[in-house]
């Protein structure tokens, strides 16, 4: 974000920031805990797995970071991804191809699904 | 409603360079008033310290008779100055009409969600600073630098300010819109805001101003009539490096 347009705009960088992190900090608490009662129990090793960790983090990169639909698109994305290499490679090795994939969808568009879907929902109405 | 803005002994220092040398000077509301200097003069230096950017070293800056020398850029801007940059500063995501949308939004989060988008005053920033109503859905990087500078002035304007600082307003403009701009300043002259304006564009900025301030090395070299102030010795020799 512009900072130094943000503060010409007459509007306070430091509230709108803290105000964000509030915020996303309140929707991942909100998910921890849901989390916490899908599981049934709690512990680090279940919450704080690098597995879980980095899905977490790339199904928001992959999705579409700085949006608000875009990490639900990258969790929905990954999570049926994983299920679906389930019966294939039932093993740890479907990470790899996970990882290949989310490489791959963020070399090709850094702003991730959301903004694949913006530009071809756009392309689409500008040929209709 | 307009304001004047006074300037009392200002000095800016970064370092061992004097930026702002002890420089004073009063905007009457409704006036405006050309700085001029060459380059490096440091102009834009004093619109970053009116503006709270910069915070100057010494001296002290009043708008409508209120020191606000202590508050922050969104707290000068909410009082009612607002600047234009020399380098545009849109944000690069959002349409014409979301940049301007920013502008017109208060500064709380609760007031902004209450608030939400006001389509008729967005559009009609829009099209008073020269865009069509299908500019609106535009992104800063279809924008021609002159479109870009309209939109400054447009988000500019929606902080409903009382001075306006322009700097290089005109620069990277075609003869089009140097008179379109020149029109819309005009009109808001006549509605009785108060401007300081910053332009090399000399020939465009004269039809603008009723006084100039002329700096040279941060330090006040002439003030007064716009003719008596180009003609000024001094003026002339910071401008031609003469002696």
């Amino acid at each position: 974000m512009n900072e130094e347009a943000v503060k010409g705009s007459g509007l306070s960088v430091t509230r709108l920031k803290l105000f964000a992190f509030l915020l996303s900090a309140m929707i991942a608490g909100l998910g921890g805990a849901f989390y916490v009662h899908y599981l049934g129990s709690i512990a680090p090793r279940a919450l704080f797995d690098i597995n879980f960790v980095f899905t977490i983090i790339v199904a928001a990169l992959i999705g579409g970071a700085s949006t608000t639909i875009g990490p639900i698109i990258g969790a929905f994305f990954l999570t049926f991804l994983l299920e679906y290499l389930r019966p294939y490679l039932p093993g740890a090795e479907r990470y790899f191809i996970y990882g290949g994939v989310a490489l791959l969808l963020y070399m090709y568009q850094p702003k991730g699904i959301y903004e694949i879907v913006s530009q071809g929902w756009a392309k689409m109405r500008a040929r209709a | 409603m307009s304001m004047p803005l006074k300037i009392t002994n200002l000095v800016k220092k970064f370092g061992g360079l004097t930026a702002t040398n002890d420089l004073s000077f009063t905007i009457e509301a409704g006036q405006s008033v050309g700085l001029i200097g060459p380059n490096g003069a440091g102009k834009t230096t004093v619109f970053s310290q009116i503006m709270g950017e910069h915070r100057q070293t010494s001296g002290q800056i009043e708008l409508g008779g209120e020191e606000i020398s202590g508050l922050s850029t969104p707290a000068r801007i909410r009082r009612g100055v607002s600047r234009t940059y020399q380098v545009p500063r849109p944000f690069s995501d959002m349409t014409v009409a979301e940049n301007i949308r920013v502008g017109l939004m208060p500064d709380s989060v609760l007031g902004m969600i209450l608030q939400g988008a006001n389509r008729d005053r967005e559009l009609e920033l829009a099209l008073s600073v020269g865009f069509t109503e299908d500019d609106l859905g535009r992104t800063p990087a279809e924008l021609s630098m002159g479109d870009l500078r309209k939109l400054e002035m447009a988000r500019t304007m929606a902080t409903d300010p009382k001075v306006m600082l322009l700097d290089e307003v005109f620069a990277g403009l075609t003869v089009g819109e140097i008179a379109m701009i020149s029109e819309l300043v005009q009109k808001m002259r006549d509605d009785g805001m108060t401007f300081l304006i910053v332009s090399h564009d000399l020939k465009a900025l004269e039809p603008l101003v009723d006084t100039a301030i002329a700096i040279n090395y941060g330090s006040l070299i002439a003030e007064g009539d716009y003719g008596d102030v180009m003609a000024s010795d001094a003026v002339r020799a910071s401008y031609l490096g003469e002696a």
